[in-house]
């Protein structure tokens, strides 16, 4: 990806036809999450026995993450105006 | 392949000719569902999609492990748009200008924090070390960690779960949490979701206005990239 990255700052993003191909593949990227998401099936004793643990992780810890992001965000976004 | 033609039911059951239509059935079915219910965060297209694989596969009693074999270009085409995803973060690399120092300091603090505070409340609550594992990618879209949580010896089904599960979180919280902390900036709203919530998020905050979409997306590349790196160090120099 990196080197895609690289790429198409060098090229500017002109090569039209690789980025229509990379576009219609991103389209349906959500699609190609399904293989490796139906596989959670196989892991039903975790969920069971960690249940409380993987939930409360996270919903908290992704919450306390968020509001400690925007905080720096708004934060450093200020002291630069 | 041309020679792979199935000879008996169980042959079929477990061939690419169902499993390839099934996934994209459910997906399409993903699609309606999402679309019925007017966007609504909860039924992302890919969670119904999930589901309703789960309980084919479920009902036909066909091992997860030989539906996957028979979706296994699918999952390989995964790898292929994880690349392609560099081409939106081109794309909205000149909104970044601007506001390159808070963004890039924002997010080496919170890349860290987005993994940590996750494992440090898992890892208080018990679990195992390969939960944990599977939890410190959650907030980089979901082929980044399903291919961080491999290297770094989590599962990466339970990633992709967990990160869908994140991104939700995320998406559904955002507005009542913006209007809390009276924060009314799209670019400070656009970069948390996109750092924190992914592409779940993103989708979200293209709802909220362009420059709230564009900047979470580009956030969001950046946390990808970011964990994606350093994630492997960081759980390389603690095991």
């Amino acid at each position: 990806m990196v080197l895609f990255f690289t790429y198409l700052c060098l090229t500017g993003g002109s090569n039209t036809k690789l980025v229509e191909t990379g576009n219609r593949l991103l389209k349906y990227l959500p699609l190609l999450f399904i293989p490796a998401g139906v596989g959670i099936i196989t892991y039903t004793n975790e969920l069971k026995t960690q249940g409380a643990a993987i939930i409360a992780s996270l919903t908290l810890g992704t919450l306390i993450a968020f509001i400690v992001t925007l905080l720096i965000l708004k934060k450093s976004t200020h002291k630069d105006a | 392949m041309l020679e792979y033609i199935p000879q008996t039911l169980t042959d079929f059951m477990v061939s690419p000719f169902l499993g390839i239509p099934l996934t994209i059935i459910a997906y399409q079915l993903g699609i309606l569902v999402y679309s019925w219910s007017r966007g609504n965060t909860l039924l992302q297209p890919v969670v119904t999609g999930i589901l309703f694989v789960m309980i084919s596969i479920t009902l036909l009693k066909i091992p997860y492990s030989r539906y996957f074999e028979s979706v296994e270009i699918i999952h390989f085409l995964l790898s292929t748009a994880t690349v392609a995803l560099a081409i939106p973060l081109y794309k909205n690399l000149h909104h970044i200008r601007d506001n390159i120092r808070p963004i890039l300091l924002t997010l080496i603090i919170s890349g860290i924090l987005a993994s940590a505070s996750a494992v440090a409340i898992a890892w208080s609550l018990g679990a195992s070390t390969e939960v944990m594992l599977s939890l410190a990618p959650k907030s980089i879209t979901t082929p980044f960690a399903i291919s961080v949580a491999e290297s770094i010896g989590g599962y990466s089904s339970l990633a992709a779960g967990f990160v869908i599960f994140t991104g939700i979180v995320v998406a559904v919280s955002a507005t009542p949490i913006f209007k809390w902390l009276n924060i009314s900036d799209p670019i400070i709203q656009g970069s948390a979701m996109g750092m924190i919530g992914h592409g779940i998020a993103t989708a979200r905050a293209l709802e909220l206005s362009n420059k709230t979409g564009a900047f979470s997306a580009l956030s969001m590349g950046l946390m990808g990239l970011y964990t994606s790196i350093f994630l492997p160090y960081f759980v390389r120099f603690f095991s």
